[in-house]
């Protein structure tokens, strides 16, 4: 009989594990299922199907040998293109990588892998990570599952997208300002932002280093919770990695029952946050069901909360302009030619970056340049220091703050990409855990009545993701989000 | 505070970006837009940067890529070396700096 809800990470992992199922069957039922919707969605950068498969045949051999391939044996896993693979094209869904391949694989793939984990492709992206949507990548736009007509969120739409339709059930991405979240929230899945420290960013394309983090994306929390403990840690190859203790957080979901004896914090400022009708009502049933689970609620204020977005959109375009100055035509990726140095990297990069990449990178030079950085950049930072310090004064009184995730439900194709203005108010919610360094998890909350799905978002307090999975184990029990895009209920029914 | 495509040359010569001529009003236009939106961010009392508090590891020299890897993925290359349009010449002539 068909399962409605495709199997989660840790379940199938647990099956080719004990042989109950071959990885060969389970990768195959992947790039099968990815290839009947990537054609209406358009997921995938590349899908690497040799490789998987032989990857796959690989695990069965151990598994036949009586070896343990690890907790994620056979598993497909999809990857956002802006984490290196070895040997493999890297774009960033960028022009400017064109021909790029990289030398070496980033430390939380790598883990997965080493995990037994067959990544089957790298996933779509707003160009760099760098927009909210996944419509400015140089390969197009990606579609939600919920509703081909609209964005899938972004940066991270892609990874979020082949989870969503059922054709992997674990991807990682990476967020900056809530790029794992936001695409979360929007296709009905789980997302994390770890603590700024927690994962290595080896083989991540930097994008602003003070707020990158890399962050997994499933259906399931507790495939999250596996995930992190997996990725975690420190990494000789990446000095920000902290050596900060791992919990074993799968423990801490399966643990937990109700949420009695925790106090939740609810942010004040998300009343005047703009939440369109569809977000109050699942925001407030939401927070109805904490109640209902013995969560004591406390109102905590954050004023600096709606302020983010601003100082955000300074500090990611300074650190933008800086680490995207590596991008020069002579290193790799596109070259232009030039009567001078300077000319073939200025024809190179304006060749290379698209719109919305080099409208950041010279608002960030604007930003940073002579007589203007102490105006933008150093009171941005104030205003991000401002922000941790008043996040971790509310959750002092709080163990956890509660936020929706994103103040709309996914919003069509194209109405946000002629408006930056109105993509980076969407992150209102995301972006201070990114400026504070804080841990965010997104979960799904309940659908609109139009059938699309929406989040609420946990913050923890540093390196405290373990009180976090905790909760959001309960929550996405308690939410009994068991709906599916349309088309994958369709196919169940079949 | 006004932006114009005077500007957008001064800032794209800074930032080694090329743009196109059509582009730049459109391009000030934007970042007129944007520079407005950003000056609605808050005062943060002087308050200094944010401590993450990691401790991360000692930076020390770790092994590098070889220099057949880096060179594999350089659009042109001369002698194992990765090649640039000819500095000194250019500085000659008053085009590089």
């Amino acid at each position: 009989m068909a399962e409605a809800r495709p199997a989660g990470a840790a379940e199938l992992g647990g099956r080719v594990r004990r042989g109950e199922v071959s990885a060969r069957a389970v990768v195959e039922a992947a790039l099968a299922r990815t290839a009947a919707v990537e054609p209406a969605l358009h997921a995938y950068v590349a899908l690497d199907a040799a490789d998987a498969r032989r990857r796959a045949e690989a695990i069965d051999a151990r598994v036949a040998a009586g070896e343990d391939p690890g907790p994620l044996a056979g598993v497909p896993v999809a990857v956002k293109d802006n984490l290196a693979r070895a040997g493999r094209p890297l774009s960033c869904g960028s022009r400017m990588l064109e021909g790029y391949r990289s030398p070496f694989t980033a430390t939380a793939v790598e883990r997965l892998e080493a995990a037994g984990a067959v990544v089957v492709g790298a996933t779509n992206l707003d160009e760099f990570a760098m927009g909210s949507s996944s419509e400015t990548s140089v390969h197009g736009p990606t579609r939600n599952p919920w509703d081909p007509t609209r964005s899938p969120g972004g940066s991270s739409g892609g990874s979020a997208a082949a989870v969503a339709s059922g054709g992997v059930p674990l991807a990682l991405g990476s967020d900056t300002g809530g790029s794992v979240r936001q695409p979360a929230a929007f296709c009905g899945l789980a997302g994390l932002k770890p603590t700024w420290g927690r994962v290595s960013r080896w083989g991540l394309v930097a994008f602003a280093s003070s707020l990158d983090a890399v962050g997994p994306l499933a259906a399931r929390v507790e495939d999250l919770a596996l995930a992190l403990r997996l990725i975690a840690g420190p990494d000789g190859r990446d000095a920000t990695a902290a050596a900060v203790p791992v919990d074993d957080y799968a423990a801490a979901v399966a643990g937990a029952a109700g949420l009695r004896g925790v106090r939740l914090g609810v942010v004040r400022e998300v009343a005047g946050a703009g939440l369109t009708a569809a977000a109050r009502r699942v925001w407030e049933e939401s927070l109805r069901r904490c109640t209902a689970l013995g969560a004591e609620l406390v109102e905590v204020a954050v004023p600096t909360l709606p302020g983010g977005i601003f100082a955000y959109a300074v500090l990611a375009a300074a650190e933008a302009s800086t680490n995207l100055a590596r991008f020069d035509g002579v290193r790799y990726g596109l070259r232009r030619p030039g009567a001078s140095f300077r000319e073939l990297r200025s024809a190179s990069r304006g060749a290379g970056f698209g719109p919305e990449v080099a409208r950041r990178i010279l608002l960030g030079t604007f930003a940073l340049s002579a007589g203007r950085a102490e105006r933008y950049v150093h009171r941005a930072r104030a205003a991000a220091a401002c922000l941790r310090a008043e996040l971790l004064a509310a959750l002092g009184r709080a163990d956890l703050l509660v936020t929706p995730t994103v103040p709309s439900g996914p919003f069509p194709l194209g109405e946000r990409l002629t408006d930056p203005l109105a993509m980076y108010r969407s992150d209102v919610f995301t972006v201070p855990a990114n400026l504070a360094g804080l841990p965010g998890i997104s979960v799904p909350a309940g659908l609109s009545q139009d059938g699309l799905p929406l989040g609420l978002q946990l913050i923890a307090r540093p390196f405290d993701e373990a009180t976090m999975f905790r909760v959001a184990g309960v929550l996405e029990e308690a939410a009994a989000f068991s709906a599916i895009p349309p088309f994958l209920a369709a196919e169940a029914k079949r | 505070m006004t932006l114009d495509a005077d500007a957008v040359r001064r800032l794209a010569e800074l930032a080694g970006l090329r743009v196109a001529a059509e582009d730049e009003a459109g391009l000030a236009e934007a970042l007129e837009r944007l520079v407005r939106f950003v000056e609605r961010m808050p005062d943060g009392g002087g308050a200094q940067a944010p401590a993450m508090g990691v401790t991360g590891r000692e930076d020390v020299p770790g092994e590098c890529l070889g220099r057949e890897a880096v060179l594999a993925n350089a659009p042109e290359t001369m002698g194992g070396l990765f090649r640039v349009p000819a500095v000194p010449a250019a500085r000659q002539r008053g085009g590089d700096g």
